[in-house]
């Protein structure tokens, strides 16, 4: 078992197959062996671990991407938003919760995880106007109305189909 | 800790989540914010937006990088754009009876049974000339082939048996081997040929193959009065996935991996004669044996011909096809996406007692579209030709392009030599019908002077006045005054980064290298 230390000071008792999704904590426990030694977190607080340590749970088992070609490949190649039945449900949150989960993915190192939060930014982003994608994110419109006027002129050719 | 928000994330997930996104999106983005701005003007971003707009694809993780590959595909694109190829270099013509090009392979046949392969090169693609040769063990009659799967079709010249009458059939064989060895293919069922039984009588068949992934395509056509034969197989497997007779059928084209166009051309003796394009589901369970008016899903119909107008011949031209993907192991820096094709479709006819040719331009996005809105429970439905016809393809008498070299478009670009025969110096014309890269350049002033937005009228030969408006490009070149001795190109033929001239008269091919 592992123990994590969370930066709201709670500590998670986790299984070193759970917790070793994350390519961070595993690297570290490679680096100093077992130990009861609890591990600091304190970039991720115990909401957002709950919900990340319910997702290796769920994942636990499958295979780990590894290698960069692989992450090149991902990136460039396939340009599929599709999620899965379940963790689209698992990420069916709040804006807060899911950026949150995104940093802790990122931070923590789990690719897959990352991928899902990546993806439901992306679907939110599709299909919609430009002022739909400022109120749904909270993005403040920092254009002039000229250069504003003159984007849009120069995006033209590409709206009709 | 300040609640996080999208536009608080560390710039290197901004950048990832924008790589989720198809470049109609980015372009959207663009128009959010500053940030989202200097994102989506990025080079990645960037890149995205031009491959989408050249009708290309990425490659493979390599070592050029987003850059590398964006500064190669703009250098590439205006390389096109201008018609300014970086080499010319000679080869001569062989004295065989087949050639081929296709996938950026130029093959041609010495004698009937060797086969002498060059791998065109490319500056821009950074593709290395390659030739081979490869000695059969079988005469060839015809052949295609597909580089990127290393794939070589064999139609084997069939024997004259000297006492034909005796049996009804004869058994075509086809062999299917690789491309760089001659050896039976890896992926083709065990014996590596297909045989398919044709009537005896017809000594003199004639052959037009195509590739399409794991589909091959031959029409069998005869000079006597036995039905023309299309078969469709899946070669991975040898299984015939449809076979159709019909006097109707003069040539096919694969429209997508589901798709396939058949044209036809049907001259009643009392009313006037009309070219149709049938569209088949390959997908469709049909049973072997297809027949063409019965099972097809829908048709494309042609205006009606004038009562005098007598039709002689019918043909699709398209490259590469729908399915087409390079050899992964080439590790190219992009290559041609699966999707916008340009069908070239030429019918050759008799009016006012003279032969005359009008080639139809049609993007494969014209017919899928009106594909597309049809129920998928639909048969035999016909689209008149004022609903697809008037806006979505150009109609155009022929440039007098000999018959024989038929490689003459890529993609969406046709290619041609204006008056060939005479005119000195002689000039190289490229229609090119991308209507994205058009609809971009438009907004650029002065951007547009080569673009033809005009109407064409046909006013004889069909039975009613024929217009025609799909907006493309035309980009002209003078060729250098020739060299002695004097050639005289009758042809031009294009692929994916290469012009070949054809002097058939000096027996003489000149590739011009982008």
């Amino acid at each position: 078992m592992v123990h994590l230390v969370t930066s709201d000071n709670v500590e998670f008792v986790v299984e070193k197959e759970v917790v070793e999704r994350s390519v961070l904590i595993k690297n570290m426990l490679e680096d100093v062996g077992e130990s009861d030694q609890s591990i600091p977190l304190a970039n991720v607080s115990s909401a957002v671990l709950r919900k990340v340590i319910e997702y290796c749970e769920h994942h636990r088992g499958e295979p780990l991407p590894s290698g960069d070609a692989d992450q090149n490949q991902d990136e460039t190649r396939k340009r599929t938003t599709d999620i899965s039945e379940w963790d689209q449900k698992f990420i069916t949150v709040d804006q807060e919760m899911l950026f949150e989960i995104i940093l802790a993915a990122n931070y923590l190192d789990i690719k897959s995880l990352l991928d899902v939060g990546c993806k439901t930014v992306a679907n939110m982003i599709k299909g919609k106007t430009p002022d739909e994608i400022r109120r749904l994110f909270n993005i403040v419109n920092d254009f002039t109305p000229e250069e504003e006027a003159q984007i849009k002129k120069e995006n033209e050719w590409a709206e009709d189909r | 800790m300040e609640d996080p928000m999208l536009t608080s994330l560390p710039v290197e997930l901004i950048y990832k989540i924008f790589s989720l996104l198809d470049w109609r999106t980015i372009l959207v983005c663009r128009e959010v914010c500053r940030f989202f701005r200097s994102i989506a003007e990025g080079d990645r971003a960037q890149y995205e937006i031009e491959l989408a707009v050249s009708g290309m694809m990425d490659g493979p993780p390599s070592s050029f990088t987003t850059s590398d590959r964006l500064a190669l595909l703009k250098e590439r694109n205006a390389a096109w754009e201008s018609l300014r190829w970086v080499e010319s270099q000679d080869i001569p013509m062989m004295q065989g009876h087949v050639w081929e090009l296709y996938g950026g392979v130029f093959a041609q046949s010495s004698t009937p049974d060797v086969l002498h392969f060059r791998q065109l090169p490319s500056k821009y693609r950074k593709i290395k000339e390659k030739t081979w040769g490869v000695a059969l063990d079988i005469h060839v009659r015809d052949f295609t082939m597909d580089p990127a799967q290393d794939l070589l079709v064999l139609i084997e010249q069939p024997k004259l048996l000297p006492n034909s009458n005796a049996t009804s059939t004869r058994g075509i064989r086809i062999h299917l081997r690789s491309l760089t060895t001659g050896d039976r293919h890896r992926l083709a069922p065990q014996s590596a040929i297909l045989v398919h039984d044709l009537d005896a009588r017809n000594v003199r068949v004639t052959y037009a193959l195509q590739v399409c992934g794991n589909l091959l395509g031959i029409l069998f056509t005869h000079p006597g009065d036995a039905d023309p034969e299309l078969t469709i197989w899946d070669w991975t497997t040898g299984k015939v996935t449809l076979t159709c007779f019909s006097s109707e059928i003069a040539t096919f084209a694969f429209l997508s991996s589901r798709f396939l166009l058949v044209g036809s051309v049907f001259d009643p003796e009392a009313s006037n004669a009309q070219a149709r394009l049938y569209v088949f589901d390959m997908t469709q369970p049909s049973g072997e044996k297809f027949d063409l008016v019965a099972n097809y899903f829908c048709a494309f119909l042609w205006p009606e011909f004038d009562f005098w107008t007598s039709p002689l011949t019918f043909s699709i031209r398209s490259d590469p096809s729908p399915a087409w993907q390079p050899n992964p192991e080439a590790q190219l820096p992009f290559s041609t996406a699966p999707g916008d094709r340009l069908f070239i479709i030429t019918v050759s006819l008799v009016y006012n007692g003279r032969i005359t040719s009008y080639d139809m331009f049609v993007p494969a996005d014209t017919l899928l579209s009106h594909i597309e809105a049809l129920p998928t429970d639909v048969r035999s439905h016909d689209i008149k030709w004022d609903e697809w016809g008037p806006a979505g393809t150009r109609l155009m008498r022929s440039l007098s392009q000999p018959h024989s070299w038929v490689c003459y478009v890529f993609r969406t670009k046709f290619v041609s030599l204006a008056e060939p025969m005479h005119a000195s110096p002689q000039t190289l014309e490229i229609r090119d019908f991308n209507q994205l890269a058009m609809k971009r350049d438009a907004r650029v002033e002065g951007g547009i002077s080569d673009h033809v937005r005009d109407t064409t009228v046909i006013r004889n030969v069909f039975a009613n006045e024929i217009h025609t408006s799909l907006p493309y490009r035309v980009i002209k070149r003078t060729l250098p005054p020739r060299p002695l001795p004097e050639l005289l190109f009758a042809a031009v033929m294009c692929s994916e980064d290469s012009l070949i001239l054809v002097d058939s008269s000096h027996r003489h091919l000149r590739i011009l290298t982008f």
